[in-house]
């Protein structure tokens, strides 16, 4: 006999991971999966972050058949990886693709922290690069949404370099004039945000999102003072100055919209003509 | 010596206060001949106030024109930005240390136009002030500053700044992290940027604080503000004057505006006899109203 009884999960019922409270899924659906409660943001998969930033049916995936080889021999890589891809469908934790917000095209990178972590591996690098190489291209703003625990040490060295190559690919945007919004959500680390996420022109991030270099027990041991209570969280991160805003996710789509719009003003002026 | 320009306003007040009653007693009146004798006196007595306004305005000494660039309601840089922008979104980092509230920066759209906005912000109470630093920028605030240009530049997007600081933050934080630098700093900016500036001094322009992000190719005053080359609660009060400093020689070439030398106010008499400011915008002297 088992001493408790499993019990199987309501589907019609979830537990917010801030105050634990007990929502309603199509409430908690409805808010865009932020707590009515207590107003924690969830973390979204990539499809859910799409449904809610841009126009209808007006996301398309790209460089969709781009996967990682194990060139490291890592132990278990090889079946962790498809594990992952089996478990969410993707090929590696980050998609990119171009789609609209109020009509006006973006180029766009969404990091998915439930496939590994988000970590930024020899894939993930390179289709952040290529997202902002489109903009380039395309001349149109880059939007990306960052959430990943680091580089992924499965590929060792190649995971460092994705570093090297995402900058570069940041610079050359800045050469061309297109604009760069990063958005932080929950979480954004190390390898991530010490490359091409901190320097977008435009930093948001939203709500509570975990953002910082080193994890906090590494931080704890190097400081000797105590460590703040809200330490790494976007709140921390704002008064640090490392952001421009905190947004909320019913405000994210009108503020990105509104942003590309005014520092894109030139190339939607340019795509009518 | 005056401490507040609420004390040469009070006879307007009190006469202001007569016009509404006045005005009052005429709305209900249902006589015809009453009524428009009331109007008749009504008129007189706005007249008797406008008379006022403009010959005590004529005559303001530059401590009153210091009191009045800090007269509390006039319209702060958000105040502007409310009323005559749209899509204002305001960015925070200096991506170096910290948020710095005294500046308020973003892009904002000025008649349908991408814009950068830039400007120091005052605060209208205690909590306000104190959040505001009292519009007293520390790095931080001219770094983000900075980081602002360099987007306007990138984005082709024109620059306005409003001015409306006492001086720069003179704490020793502000020392250990750079201010002068980041002044500095911020002047190179301006100066490299290929797109239009326009700074306006809304209230008080004091001294480096206010010229670290006023370098512009059109800087306009608003009436009976002022700007300054130090804060004046640093010059002597006791006599009403400003004293007199060297005016600094202006920059070799180009047509951005010379430096700040002595105190400029502005107003009807003694408008840009320096030749500082490109223009001043005048308004009513009692301008404590937003447009
Ligand atoms: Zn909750």
């Amino acid at each position: 006999m088992p001493l408790r009884k499993a019990q199987a999960p309501n589907p019609n019922f979830i537990q917010c991971k801030g105050c634990k409270k007990t929502l309603f899924v199509a409430d908690f659906e409805a808010n865009l999966r932020v707590c009515p409660n207590c107003d924690h943001h969830h973390r979204l998969t990539w499809q859910q972050r799409v449904e809610v930033t841009f126009d209808i049916n007006s996301f398309t995936e790209l460089d969709a058949e781009l996967y990682s080889g194990d060139p490291l021999q890592f132990p278990e890589y090889e079946e962790k990886y498809l594990q992952a891809q089996t478990k969410s469908g993707m090929k590696d934790s980050l998609v990119n693709g171009t789609g609209t917000i109020d009509g006006q095209l973006i180029s766009a990178a969404i990091a998915d922290f439930h496939f590994m972590g988000g970590s930024m591996g020899s894939v993930n690098g390179e289709k952040v690069a290529r997202a902002l190489e489109r903009g380039v291209e395309l001349r149109c703003p880059v939007v990306i949404f960052c959430a990943s625990g680091g580089a992924r040490m499965q590929e060792g060295l190649l995971s460092l370099m994705q570093m090297a190559k995402t900058t570069a690919a940041v610079d050359k945007c800045r050469q061309n004039g297109i604009p760069y919004i990063a958005v932080f959500t929950d979480p954004t680390m190390a390898g991530v945000l010490a490359s091409y996420a901190s320097i977008a022109d435009i930093i948001l991030a939203e709500p509570k999102a975990l953002i910082g270099f080193a994890g906090a027990r590494v931080s704890a041991q190097a400081q000797v003072l105590k460590i703040p209570d809200d330490f790494q969280t976007a709140e921390f991160v704002l008064r640090s100055g490392m952001l421009d805003r905190i947004v909320h996710r019913k405000e994210m789509k009108a503020t990105l919209g509104n942003l590309c719009s005014m520092l894109g003003h030139r190339l939607t002026a340019g795509a009518k003509s | 010596m005056a401490n507040s320009w609420k004390e040469w306003e009070k006879p307007v007040l009190d006469l202001e206060e007569g016009v509404t009653k006045l005005k009052a007693l005429a709305d209900k009146e249902t006589d015809a001949i009453k009524r428009e004798a009331l109007e008749t006196r009504i008129e007189e007595f706005e007249k008797r106030i406008e008379n006022f306004l403009d010959v005590r305005y004529s005559r303001l000494g530059p401590w009153e024109q210091v009191l009045l660039a800090r007269a509390d309601p006039r319209p702060y840089t958000l105040d502007y930005i409310q009323s005559l922008f749209t899509d204002f979104t305001e960015l925070d980092g200096d991506r170096r240390y910290g948020a710095d509230h005294a500046i308020v920066a973003g892009p904002a759209r000025f008649n349908g136009q991408s814009v950068i906005v830039v400007g120091h912000q005052k605060g209208r109470n205690i909590q306000e002030r104190a959040h505001r630093n009292f519009a007293m920028a520390k790095p931080e605030g001219y770094r983000k500053a900075i980081r602002m240009f360099e987007m306007a530049e990138r984005f082709r997007m024109p620059v306005i700044t409003f001015i409306d600081t006492p001086a720069a933050d003179p704490g020793v934080e502000s020392e250990s992290r750079g201010i002068s630098e980041a002044i500095a700093a911020s002047m190179l900016k301006m100066f490299e940027l290929t797109v239009p500036i326009v700074s306006v001094v809304i209230g008080e322009g004091g001294s480096g604080g206010a010229i670290g992000i006023a370098i512009a190719n059109r800087v306009l005053m608003q009436e009976h503000s002022v700007y300054s080359v130090i804060p004046p609660k640093d010059a002597p009060q006791s006599s009403g004057a400003i004293p007199p400093k060297k005016p600094k020689p202006p920059p070799p070439s180009n047509s951005l505006p010379t430096l700040p030398s002595n105190l400029g106010s502005s107003n009807k008499s003694s408008k840009n006899h320096l030749g500082v400011l490109t223009e001043i915008r005048l308004r009513r002297p009692k301008l404590f109203v937003m447009p």
